[in-house]
């Protein structure tokens, strides 16, 4: 006992200047904007039309990203080295962390909706947070750091919201030239697809079903992004019909079988098991396009390709339309746009097992690293 | 409605076919009534018929059929194991998910739906889980002193609770985009994915359960009537008791592993049908499974066939059944 004690004893002044030293070493680098003689401070509307005042873009040293999709707009325009808080979801991808390691060990401060770890996020010690209206509203309200807030679009103007976020992003980090490179990168593959697909007939289009989860059943509806993203692969969205709850950006909506077998869609894209468990289904391998093999597993990158996401957002139309009409993009070789996609947005070459894995997701790819 | 049981009994078997047969014709699988006796008659006369389209074929044997009989199965389940719990535990607040079968299948499901396993497995989770969670009720309580069916129902409510809040833990740490809608759909209840397969998997505990507790219904009337009074008859509670929970837990499991979590109706079909046919569990047993049965198959076939999309059968059951229940409800006081 009396060991015990003196052990303690001699212990607790080194656990306090450890301690000590922490809280001192966080002290010198959060100085609140405003505070410090050197920090230039800047005015600027954000994309809810609020007027924020946060540091000028090359004092911006440290910044937390509260959702998943805007994490990867952070990488397309080369700042990930500011991040400091990000979000769960966005920590689960292989290849993610494969283009930037130091992502593994970057906070998680936000699991879902709203549910933001303050205490975490403090102790981030951001110079600005982004995030939707939602999380940032749980942020103001328990403290006092600049927030920007990336509103939604309307449904139906996905890749306008995305170049105009692109542009905040580049305007707000000072990278307007990588923001204006990956908006023409995006202009450009649209005007490429479109023009390849331009002369199909409404009734010639190929009609896709999006199948999610388990059981496939899973989808989104006709005011969904992923019904412009379909539609700009130049196909038609077999669940065109259902106007999906929320419609915003959740969409996600339950459909029965029969409903599928009514559609009978000519391509089917799958984000879990793989297409040949749907050959030997009983009802499944009765669909058109799988007894035609146009059923297809969902790629997945440096995110999973069914959210709204810059990544998915230029590459899934492309990978559909390259899938749907082969004849009309001969020249267009799948693999090499993909590595050409992340080497030019992302800056961040594959190999070509890493396209290999992106493109025919064996599970490796999938959920938790 | 006592005076004509000739009637009421020849209604109460009436009526659930009278419904499947109709709702075969329903869907969202676009055919004419035409076509679907053709394919029916020629699956039973091959000879006579001519299937005109095998797309509708695989919709109306493979989908629209095991959909229509596991509706029916899933009432009829949840409302004798609902009615069965009430003779029980002598309350007529308590539903079949009582001793926590429901929440112990949710996270049986949850974590499967979490580690992306094949709907199967999802399947078998959810019903290993939900007999797990019953196991574990029927533990704790075996280890108080006395032996009341007070007990049974507050050791079940802790379960509930138990299990109940791992799977908000789960849908909490679910990532919001992969994941979570899954888990949603299921806790919310529904039978889009109803297969033949499904049918298979659910359809032998469930035969197992009803014919046991229709077997055993009479002596429920005894076990209402008071634990005291059913020993001084000679009747081994304990041993009843046992065997009614397993029953019910076989067949609430099987049912809610394949359409996730149902709620209302265990609750208050037991009641409605009390209405009817009276207090006797002779008679109210076999008239929950025929009342149970059609108020999930027309529920249902809502569920299917309002929209394009799937409406949650926990939200319909509960919405339309609501107020029709409370409207009966006043009327009840004139049937009893």
């Amino acid at each position: 006992m009396r060991s015990r004690l003196f052990l303690e004893l001699l212990l607790f002044p080194a656990f306090l200047s450890v301690q000590f030293g922490c809280s001192s070493g966080y002290a010198r680098s959060s100085q609140q904007p405003g505070t410090s003689a050197r920090t230039t401070m800047v005015t600027i509307t954000d994309m809810a039309g609020r007027r924020v005042t946060l540091p000028s873009p090359e004092y911006i040293k440290r910044v937390a990203i509260q959702t998943s999709p805007q994490v990867l707009e952070a990488y397309a325009i080369g700042i990930q080295d500011k991040l400091c808080a990000v979000t769960n979801s966005v920590k689960m991808w292989k290849a993610l962390i494969k283009v930037d390691p130091r992502l593994a060990n970057i906070p998680a401060t936000r699991s879902t909706n709203a549910q933001i770890n303050i205490e975490a996020l403090l102790q981030a010690n951001p110079d600005v947070c982004i995030g939707g209206d939602l999380d940032m509203q749980v942020i103001e309200s328990a403290t006092s750091l600049p927030t920007l807030h990336i509103t939604q679009g309307k449904p139906g103007a996905f890749f306008e919201q995305l170049k105009k976020e692109m542009s905040f992003f580049g305007l707000v980090f000072g990278k307007t030239a990588r923001a204006r490179a990956f908006n023409e990168y995006l202009d450009n593959l649209q005007a490429t697809i479109r023009s390849a697909t331009a002369d199909l007939k409404p009734e010639k289009k190929l009609k896709v079903f999006m199948g999610y989860d388990a059981d496939h059943l899973t989808t989104y509806g006709g005011n969904t992004f992923m019904n412009e993203w379909i539609e700009a692969a130049g196909c038609l969205n077999a669940a065109k019909a259902i106007s999906s709850l929320g419609g915003k950006e959740g969409g996600l909506t339950n459909v029965s079988m029969e409903q599928v077998l009514a559609w009978d869609p000519d391509i089917i894209v799958i984000d879990s098991g793989n297409p040949p468990d749907l050959y030997k289904d009983a009802v499944w391998s009765k669909l058109s396009a799988v007894k035609n093999r146009t059923a297809y597993r969902l790629p997945v990158g440096v995110f999973i390709w069914n959210r709204p996401s810059c990544e998915a957002g230029a590459i899934l139309p492309e990978w559909l339309a390259l899938m749907a009409y082969p004849d009309r993009f001969k020249n267009m070789d799948i693999k090499s746009e993909v590595k050409r996609f992340y080497k030019d947005v992302f800056h961040f070459e594959f190999t070509d097992e890493d396209v290999r894995h992106i493109l025919s997701p064996d599970g490796s790819n999938d959920m938790k690293r | 409605m006592k005076k004509h049981p000739v009637l009421v009994n020849s209604a109460l078997i009436a009526v659930p076919l009278a419904a499947m047969a109709i709702s075969i014709f329903f869907g969202k699988y676009q055919a004419t009534p035409r076509d679907i006796l053709s394919i029916l008659i020629s699956r039973l006369w091959p000879e006579v018929g001519r299937s005109p389209s095998p797309m509708l074929e695989v919709a109306l044997l493979h989908v629209r059929l095991p959909r229509v009989l596991l509706a029916m199965l899933v009432g009829m389940s949840l409302s004798i194991s609902g009615a069965s719990y009430q003779g029980l535990f002598r309350n007529p607040l308590v539903s079949s998910h009582i001793l926590g079968v429901a929440s112990g299948a949710s996270f049986g499901a949850a974590i499967a739906i979490l580690y992306s396993a094949p709907p199967i497995v999802v399947q078998l989770s959810a019903f290993c889980f939900g007999l797990l969670a019953v196991g574990i009720a029927l533990a704790i309580s075996s280890l108080y002193r006395t032996s009341s069916t007070l007990t049974l129902v507050l050791v079940g409510m802790i379960t509930t609770a138990f299990f109940s809040s791992l799977v908000s833990y789960l849908t909490y740490t679910a990532d919001a985009n992969l994941k979570l809608p899954a888990i949603v759909f299921w806790l919310m209840g529904s039978l889009s994915a109803a297969s033949l397969k499904n049918l298979e998997f659910a359809i032998v505990p469930m035969a197992v359960g009803i014919t046991a507790l229709l077997a055993i219904r009479w002596r429920i009337n005894v076990l209402s009537m008071g634990e005291d009074e059913a020993k001084a008859l000679g009747i081994n509670t304990g041993r009843l008791r046992f065997m009614i929970v397993l029953c019910c837990t076989l067949i609430t499991s099987a049912s809610v592993c394949v359409s996730g979590v149902i709620g209302w109706i265990g609750l208050i079909i037991p009641h409605f049908a009390r209405m009817i046919v009276g207090p006797d569990h002779k008679a109210l047993l076999p008239a929950c499974l025929s009342i149970g049965g059609v108020y999930l198959l027309l529920v249902d076939n809502l569920a299917r066939t309002l929209t394009n999309a799937e409406i949650p059968l926990g939200i319909l059951t509960g919405i339309i059944g609501a107020p029709v229940f409370a409207y009966l409800l006043t009327r009840g006081e004139r049937w009893s």
